[in-house]
């Protein structure tokens, strides 16, 4: 790949039209389908050695600093990165896409919309899966046929999940795995493959044992030592709730268009609440964090969580990619004095 | 082993021991002393040596302060506890979450155990649920400096007004909601004609309505206790007085409660 440096950040000027850019979890098996390689933006942004630059450059470009940083680092991967078509949901994910699909149009990106169903009604979920079979041009058995072969990694991921609930499998390596099935990096096998090596390298771990044990709520944290900063105070993040659902792989019992309804994350805060309950009982969590991106709609939802949820919560808020501020710390210490 | 409370805020940083000696034994420059009244704060001591300091200056000066207490029990809390230069090696050095310094504080200074804490520091308001002497709830304001002291600093930087806390009358409302934006909206207000004390007056009521709302999560009969730099405020007083039917728990050392509780922590 040729790469040219400015400024520590490269531009990627080759075009791979394999690529097809993902703004959060879609039907991913369409692109498999249709042979393409699905990205997922946030992965670009948040896992680069500097994404600060990502956010500074969407900023030069014209995006307003009190806008959320994950939109900003989502533009400027698609920029970096060149890619030249992206799926973008308008509806069920973040309403800031609107405008993002727009500014991306504006730069010779091919966008195509798909919004999950507000009503959560099956018929509106499958017209707008077969807009996009048409978009891609596959068929549905060809999409049913990589559900399919999905559905062992899957499986594979809930396994992993449950050694995290267990212990075996750190609150980190669970939200690695689970955050990186939106796109399963882009090579289902290459994925499964390291997933069988990974499992079979957490079989001989002693178990951890936690002093409180927490869910974390709401979309992946921004912070970069998120999850380090709660395993050093002994306490176990042992339900991530978002990226649990990105891999819906508690779903596999489910079809394939009842996998994407029952996939909590884009019917809003009333419908993940009793998935929420359940996790917290099953998992017997102490407490939640909820986790607030700045600016985000999704701050609004604290207001059922906290009304519907009848263990101690505490929400904190991240805006841009950094370790976790004095001030959340102070917040967090606090929490855990209260437990 | 002389034991004593340390609380390391963002603006300023605050020691507090107590002795049956009149006489402070550390810092004698920075420390002043007051008789304790019989059966307040500390029964078996007569005497509280307080200390203040900058915490910038705290910083640059952290080897004398280090050494001065090297031989000190020392209990600490706020932003800086965990500052390593401080208290690496040192034998006998805990820390105390902030929250549970205050509230301890409160109890001790108050003599309450149930009560609503409000402390608003330098760079964060906290609003503490008290039932029973245990801490049952707390919030903590947005992530905003235009809920903090730091404002009202700011703000009375610009107006050029020493004791912005004696104005009250006559507010008008602000519309920035963010501590920046009201510097521009303050000069703006100037210019059109609006006078200084009705600004100085604005400025408290703006920080008011920001906390305000915290406490009202706590509906409750229950005093508030005011803690925190802001605690003399006359302003913040009279509007909680006015709003919520009755004027906050004064306690004899406001500035210096969550040293006070992190001492008895």
């Amino acid at each position: 790949m040729v790469e040219f440096f400015d400024d520590f950040v490269y531009y990627s000027f080759m075009i791979d039209n394999n690529k097809v850019g993902i703004t959060t979890t879609i039907p991913v098996e369409i692109i498999y389908a249709a042979g393409l390689k699905p990205v997922d933006l946030n992965n670009i942004f948040i896992t680069d050695k500097n994404p600060e630059k990502f956010i500074e450059k969407a900023e030069i470009d014209g995006f307003p600093g009190n806008c959320c940083s994950w939109i900003k680092g989502i533009y400027s991967a698609v920029i970096f990165e060149n890619i030249k078509k992206v799926i973008a949901p308008v509806w069920g994910d973040c309403s800031n896409t609107h405008a993002l699909s727009e500014v991306l149009k504006e730069n010779d990106v091919e966008v195509i919309e798909f919004a999950y169903p507000y009503n959560r009604n099956i018929n509106s979920l499958k017209n707008e899966f077969h807009k996009l079979y048409n978009s891609f041009d596959v068929s549905e058995s060809e999409v049913i046929l990589v559900w399919d072969k999905l559905k062992s990694v899957r499986k594979k991921l809930e396994k992993l999940d449950n050694l995290t609930v267990e212990g075996k499998i750190t609150p980190l390596e669970n939200h690695i795995w689970l955050v990186n099935s939106s796109d399963f990096n882009g090579n289902i096998e290459e994925f499964e493959n390291n997933l069988d090596e990974f499992l079979a390298s957490v079989e001989k771990r002693k178990t951890l044992n936690y002093k409180f044990r927490l869910g974390c709520i709401g979309v992946p944290p921004i912070f970069s030592d998120f999850h380090d900063y709660f395993q050093s105070l002994n306490t176990g993040m042992v339900y991530n709730e978002i990226p649990l659902e990105f891999s819906m792989c508690k779903y596999t019992g489910e079809s394939f268009y009842n996998q994407y309804l029952e996939y909590s994350y884009p019917y809003g805060m009333s419908y993940r609440i009793n998935k929420i309950k359940q996790e917290v009982e099953s998992r017997k969590l102490d407490g939640l964090i909820h986790y607030t991106q700045c600016f985000c709609y999704r701050q609004i939802e604290d207001i059922i969580l906290k009304k519907h949820i009848d263990i101690p919560v505490l929400t904190i808020e991240g805006d841009r990619p950094s370790n976790i501020d004095a001030r959340t710390k102070l917040r967090i210490e606090n929490f855990m004095e209260l437990l | 082993m002389n034991k004593i409370g340390i609380d390391i805020g963002s603006r300023l940083t605050k020691f507090v021991t107590f002795s049956n000696n009149n006489s402070p034994f550390f810092f004698q420059n920075l420390t002043s002393t007051y008789e304790i009244a019989p059966q307040k704060i500390d029964k078996s001591h007569k005497f509280i040596h307080t200390g203040l300091i900058n915490t910038v200056d705290f910083y640059s000066e952290i080897e004398v302060f280090r050494k001065e207490l090297e031989n000190f029990e020392i209990k600490c809390t706020g932003y800086g506890k965990n500052n390593i230069n401080f208290s690496e090696n040192h034998n006998n050095f805990v820390k105390i979450p902030e929250l549970k310094s205050h509230h301890r504080g409160a109890i001790v200074q108050s003599g309450l155990e149930n009560f609503i804490l409000l402390d608003i520091g330098g760079q964060d308001t906290k609003v503490i649920l008290s039932k029973n002497g245990k801490m049952a709830d707390f919030i903590t304001n947005e992530k905003c400096a235009a809920s903090s002291g730091r404002f009202l600093e700011n703000m009375s930087n610009i107006l050029g007004i020493n004791e912005i806390g004696n104005y009250y009358q006559n507010v008008i409302e602000l519309n920035s909601t963010c501590a920046i934006f009201t510097e521009s909206e303050l000069i703006g207000l100037l210019s059109s004609g609006i006078k200084k004390d009705v600004l100085a007056a604005s400025v408290n009521y703006a920080l008011y309505k920001r906390f305000k709302k915290l406490i009202m999560k706590f509906s409750s009969e229950i005093p508030i206790v005011f803690a925190g730099g802001l605690a003399e405020n006359k302003a913040l007083n009279y509007f909680i007085k006015k709003d919520f039917g009755k004027a906050p728990v004064k306690m004899e050392f406001p500035v210096f409660n969550g040293a006070i509780g992190a001492f008895f922590s």
